[in-house]
């Protein structure tokens, strides 16, 4: 109650200043063709190719343990859907996270998809991201497909099963690589927060834990 | 620009929260009516630095230092969401009259002075009010060990999959019997490794057993089986343990463990994979007391043997399935030490006592038991138990589907034992006898209790009766610690 109070307070300071949310535009996948630029240089215009369908793009932060912990997982997914039109990236969105410190983290982890430094934070603004690892699938047309976790072996932070149970971005992305709608296109992410360099969109969403 | 005048009118909106919440931080100024916005060097860096950098500061456990402003700035959000949930600092002891040592736990008013701060702008204030950066020892937290051992070879962590947990015999190479004051232990790949539970093996066979680190959940109770049963299992021997953040403490008042020439070390240690392989190799280091002790100390556990001898049998779906048992205490005591286990379905844990004169004392209560947490804790101060004394111990298991920590799904009906997805449960207390004449008396008391719930168990299943025996044995055979 305290809170809303507050957040409506803050509502009505944005309000009285506009200019503030200058940077809370409205998260628009489908403004820019997608351009992406990994750690050695290559940029890569994935949908040029008529065969890709979407792009699966996964938001890490290189300490924080619950996206760590999938990168085995996530590997395995990218050796899975290689051919099928779904192309995985790893998307570090936090500006202090340096191509060399990138490039550490894909060395000890393994990383074999391409891993885009995202500084200005577009992409995660873009298609909404507020979480690591937090993964989303994007069409085309920039319409979200899948937005949330990878799976549910985490039930809460610091708790976690002894195997997980729904595998919900791998359903997920069998069904965009066959065409098909996903049977639950939305899941709730857990981890850390990407640290946005400014607390834009404040005014508009509640720092409460989301619910997509 | 925009924030100049954004940030006081914020501050003021958190300073009325504030006011409402009664979470009123100290005062900046003496002729400042309105009490200011929280400020990180003048009231969150102590919190921080006391709750959170031991183990958020380079080469510990936890992910990323928490260690300056802009270290916590750039996680703020993520801060109050964990510590508002009690995920953080992990503690899972329900505050009791009694104070642990080394409580780790944040109050209603300090979490709601984070998220004020928060909310207020997260304004880093006013340098002069920063304390100074915390100190950390280096090294040996006791100073130089007695005694320094390490496994005798590395363990690999693999990458993925579920926790992990293996049992590692050390040799310890004693050629007397020894008196044991602390045992301080140092994870070489600390981001994996959670927890150890420390046991000696008295006869030192489990070292030379090839493999025992991957015989079963709870030391070789298997294969063990009439060779003693070594390992963290019923009989093992405690020597304490040690969890992430854990300092290494001594047993108070000058008691010791006695460790008798030839034990092994056991060290149960449990895993959690971190995305990547790494090798674990402990370095374990012992602080020997100079001479015997003058005073002895011993344990109750309740329900005896882990509770092999209540008749755990959990039904499939069960969410509240409880185990009691009470003992009394023949004579004056001071307890200092409390612990509980289980398994993964373990849900809560108390323990309470009940003075001759009616009051009631809490000595444990745990509401979210988690496997991964099994701390050893200690009282700050001895809490004197009079004889007449009723210990009041209960357990409660969460064998349904609701249960994330379940290992299986859809869940299945559970027993006691020593597997994984088999369960135990009790809380055991760490005592002294006020006058060390009565320990005999005392020792002698739970012994009766221990055989009086073996003798109803063998009633009901006659086949138990040479498993029980020896279980008997063991857990009677307590010189110092009977755990
Ligand atoms: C006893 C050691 C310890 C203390 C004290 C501690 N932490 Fe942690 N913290 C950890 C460990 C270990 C992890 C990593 C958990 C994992 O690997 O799953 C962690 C993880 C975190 C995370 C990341 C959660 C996520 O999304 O995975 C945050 C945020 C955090 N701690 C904040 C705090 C704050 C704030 C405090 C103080 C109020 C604190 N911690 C005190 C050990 C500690």
């Amino acid at each position: 109650m305290l809170r809303t109070a507050t957040i409506a307070l803050l509502l009505t300071l944005h309000a009285a200043f506009p200019a503030m949310t200058r940077a809370a535009a409205p998260a628009d996948a489908t403004a820019a063709p997608w351009s992406l630029t990994d750690l050695a240089g290559q940029t890569r215009q994935p949908f040029n190719d008529p065969t890709t369908r979407a792009l699966a793009l996964v938001f890490i932060t290189p300490d924080c343990p619950i996206a760590n912990f999938y990168q085995p997982t996530l590997r395995k997914l990218g050796e899975e859907f290689a051919d099928s039109g779904v192309p995985l990236f790893m998307i570090h969105s936090d500006p202090d996270v340096t191509a060399d410190a990138a490039q550490r983290h894909v060395e000890k982890f393994e990383i074999t998809a391409p891993v885009i430094l995202d500084h200005a934070q577009s992409i995660a603004r873009r298609v909404d991201a507020k979480i690591t690892p937090e993964a989303i699938i994007v069409d085309r047309a920039g319409k979200i497909l899948y937005r949330g976790r990878i799976d549910n072996f985490y039930e809460a932070l610091g708790r976690k099963r002894r195997a997980a149970t729904e595998h919900d971005f791998h359903d997920a992305l069998a069904a965009v690589a066959d065409g098909r709608p996903v049977a639950n296109p939305v899941t709730k992410a857990l981890g850390c927060h990407i640290p946005f360099a400014e607390k834009a969109g404040e005014g508009e969403a509640p720092a409460e834990p989301r619910t997509p | 620009m925009h924030r100049l005048t954004f940030r006081p009118l914020a501050a003021t909106a958190a300073a009325l929260t504030l006011i409402i919440a009664g979470a009123v931080p100290r005062s900046a100024g003496a002729n400042d009516e309105k009490p200011a916005a929280p400020t990180f060097n003048r009231d969150v860096a102590p919190i921080v630095f006391a709750q959170c950098a031991p183990c958020h500061r380079p080469g510990e456990a936890a992910p990323f230092a928490l260690l300056t402003y802009q270290d916590v700035k750039k996680r703020a959000d993520l801060v109050t969401a964990v510590t508002a949930s009690r995920y953080m600092p992990p503690w899972h002891a329900e505050p009791i009259a009694t104070a642990f040592h080394g409580e780790r736990r944040l109050t209603d008013d300090q979490i709601e002075l984070l998220r004020a701060w928060v909310d207020a702008g997260m304004p880093e204030g006013d340098a002069a009010d920063l304390p100074p950066q915390p100190e950390f020892t280096p090294g040996w937290q006791l100073g130089q060990p007695d005694l320094i051992v390490q496994m005798s070879e590395e363990f690999e962590v693999p990458a993925d999959g579920p926790d992990l947990y293996r049992n590692f015999a050390i040799p310890l190479g004693l050629t007397e019997d020894k008196w044991v004051r602390a045992v301080e232990f140092r994870p070489s790949a600390p981001t994996v490794v959670h927890h150890s539970l420390f046991f000696l093996d008295p006869t030192g066979q489990a070292s030379r057993e090839p493999g025992f680190a991957r015989l079963s959940f709870e030391g070789a109770a298997r294969r063990g089986r009439g060779q003693g049963d070594l390992g963290g299992g019923s009989n093992g021997r405690s020597l304490g343990g040690w969890a992430v953040g854990a300092s290494p403490l001594p047993l108070p008042a000058g008691l010791a463990f006695r460790v008798p020439a030839g034990a092994d070390l056991i060290l149960s240690t449990h895993f959690h994979p971190s995305g990547t392989v790494e090798r674990e190799r402990s370095v374990v280091g012992i602080y020997f007391a100079d001479k015997k002790p003058e005073r002895s100390f011993t344990g109750v556990q309740l329900p005896p043997v882990f509770g092999a001898l209540a008749g755990v049998e959990i039904p499939a779906g069960e969410k509240r399935y409880t185990k009691t048992d009470s003992f009394t205490l023949p004579v004056a005591v001071d307890a200092f030490g409390v612990n509980s286990h289980a398994h993964y379905l373990g849900k809560e844990m108390e323990l309470t006592a009940t003075l001759p004169n009616g009051e009631a004392i809490d000595l444990l209560r745990i509401n979210d038991f988690d496997f991964n947490w099994q701390e050893q804790y200690q009282y700050e101060e001895f809490v004197r138990l009079p004889a007449g004394t009723r210990l009041e111990a209960r357990v409660t298991w969460d064998n349904s589907a609701d249960n994330p920590r379940n290992p299986s799904n859809p869940p299945v009906a559970v027993k006691w034992g020593r597997e994984s997805t088999d369960e135990m449960g009790s809380v055991s207390l760490r005592m002294m006898p006020v006058d060390e004449a009565d320990l005999e008396l005392l020792q002698q008391s739970y012994r009766d209790h221990v055989r009086a719930a073996a003798r109803e168990r063998m009633s009901q299943r006659p086949a138990w009766r040479e498993r029980l025996k020896r279980w008997i044995a063991a857990s009677a055979s307590n010189d110092e610690a009977v755990e």
